[in-house]
């Protein structure tokens, strides 16, 4: 019997699958991440949201009815894109929801002078839903921007051009879901775009680029567990943000291990010495 | 339907219910057995005699090392950890399974000690439900990081804290305390590390601080 309590009704685990008509072990792998768990009054254990577990289970409905999603079914898949100067248009209303209208013309010359920055998440509806930023800068103009509360604007001549012979330190920007949409839905973008953002990563290694450290900085949970799941490292801070860092050179991370390979190929590929 | 794991609350809900908890220090050969056989239940692996023996001194030597969860009396899980020497940490880290600790390269946990401590285990038994399980982990989890956050009251100062674990509960469970995987020397275990003094994980923080608090008072 489900638990009521301020008017919200709250569901077990096991209320939860028998809701959905799954197994508990296929609620636990496949239907739970995409829920938020809820303590309710003292009691230690977890519960579900009704209501959010209703709307997964008419997404679940709505999609076993077409013959092909990406993700899972539960949820609206998307796919990262990387951005040409024009699409800053695109993305902006996404940029809006969080920041306040952003500077079109500055964006675009950022994109225009390196045009491996910028990447937008496009949902299967081919809708602009998420976007980020990798921006090479040198290390210290990124711990600047780590000390203060308000990221500083970047200016062009502050964007380093990639070329084989330097050495680079990346800073994901700009990292944003639409508001829009289920919890369970933004969660889902949210994951789909920072995964995908680490594989754009991968791509500077078959590029041969070296990558020295990858920085990032968050202000919400949601944002900080995402970090934490990629394996970035929590790093001190001096603002309210809490700061993310990846050390690619002692890095144990697969991800890392794949860029490392990938470099290493470019460079034997290239004449050179492997890692 | 009522039966002993469900109770019916004073709005008439019924609910499961899951037994209380307590954290207890490890002293005893027998609770040291309980835990050996979780160990064993989870990771395989052969404990002889002389293991349990050299175990025990290492408890001798410093009590505070093996802190087991109770559930109706009975263990259900525990965590260890071994405050390593200076220097020690690397060989433990390049060492392949089992892993062997003297006791001769462990500190105390005393004030003014310098350590690197590493979490040789936390385990629950397996034969739980999915959702103690949880409970349990989450349980000694909390308890790990109020020992941390305490010892720096105590003024025992930490360099580094590192595990290994190949489990995928072991390797989601550290990610998600914040640890930091670094390239492993053996190829069975992942090896995870916090830097005490560059990290930014909020119970280090505290931890920090608190170590701090104390060595001020005690210049």
């Amino acid at each position: 019997m489900p638990l009521v309590e301020n008017g919200v009704k709250y569901l077990t685990a096991t209320e939860a699958a028998n809701e959905l008509e799954v197994s508990r072990q296929h609620f636990y792998t496949d239907i739970r991440p995409l829920l938020t768990t809820h303590q309710v009054g003292s009691r230690t254990r977890e519960y579900y949201n009704a209501e959010d577990v209703r709307q997964v289970k008419g997404r679940i409905a709505k999609h076993s009815s077409k013959s092909s999603v990406s993700g899972p079914k539960a949820v609206i898949g998307a796919k990262l894109v990387r951005m040409e100067p024009t699409d800053m248009v695109r993305v902006a209303p996404v940029l809006s929801e969080h920041w306040g209208p952003p500077n079109i013309e500055r964006w675009s010359g950022l994109i225009e002078r390196n045009p491996e920055t910028g990447y937008m998440l496009v949902s299967d509806e081919d809708k602009v839903v998420g976007c980020g930023f990798l921006f090479p800068h040198t290390e210290e103009k990124i711990l600047d921007i780590l000390s203060k509360e308000v990221t500083p604007p970047t200016e062009l001549d502050e964007l380093l051009l990639y070329s084989t012979s330097g050495m680079y330190n990346l800073y994901a920007r700009t990292l944003c879901i639409t508001l829009e949409g289920t919890v369970t839905q933004r969660r889902f973008w949210g994951a789909l775009l920072i995964r995908n953002l680490m594989r754009v990563f991968i791509r500077l290694g078959e590029q041969g680029i070296e990558v020295r450290r990858i920085y990032g900085r968050s202000d919400t949970p949601e944002g900080e567990k995402l970090m934490r799941d990629v394996g970035f490292t929590q790093i001190r801070t001096v603002t309210s943000h809490r700061n993310f860092m990846i050390d690619v050179p002692i890095s144990g991370l697969d991800i890392v291990t794949r860029y490392e390979r990938a470099l290493n190929n470019w460079r034997l590929r290239h004449g050179g010495e492997g890692i | 339907m009522i039966d002993d794991e469900k109770t019916v609350n004073p709005k008439g809900l019924v609910h499961e219910e899951t037994p209380s908890t307590n954290l207890t220090v490890v002293q005893t050969r027998e609770d040291l057995l309980a835990c050996i056989d979780i160990s064993r239940a989870n990771f395989g692996g052969i404990f002889s005699d002389s293991d349990l023996v050299e175990y025990m001194r290492m408890i001798e030597k410093n009590p505070h090392i093996c802190f087991a969860l109770k559930s109706n009396n009975q263990i259900v899980g525990y965590t260890g950890v071994a405050p390593l020497k200076s220097g020690v940490l690397p060989h433990v880290l390049a060492q392949t399974l089992p892993v062997k600790i003297s006791p001769d390269d462990m500190e105390i946990f005393s004030p003014g000690a310098q350590i690197d401590l590493f979490l040789t285990v936390m385990a629950v038994k397996p034969s739980v439900s999915l959702l103690e399980k949880r409970m349990y982990g989450a349980r000694l989890v909390s308890d790990l990081i109020n020992r941390v956050k305490q010892w720096g009251r105590e003024g025992v100062g930490i360099r580094t804290i590192a595990a290994r674990s190949n489990t995928p509960d072991g390797l989601r469970l550290l990610r998600h305390i914040g640890f930091t995987e670094i390239i492993r020397v053996t190829p069975e275990r992942r090896t995870f590390v916090i830097g005490v003094e560059e990290s930014g994980i909020p119970f280090i923080e505290d931890y920090r601080q608190a170590f701090d608090e104390w060595k001020r008072k005690s210049i």
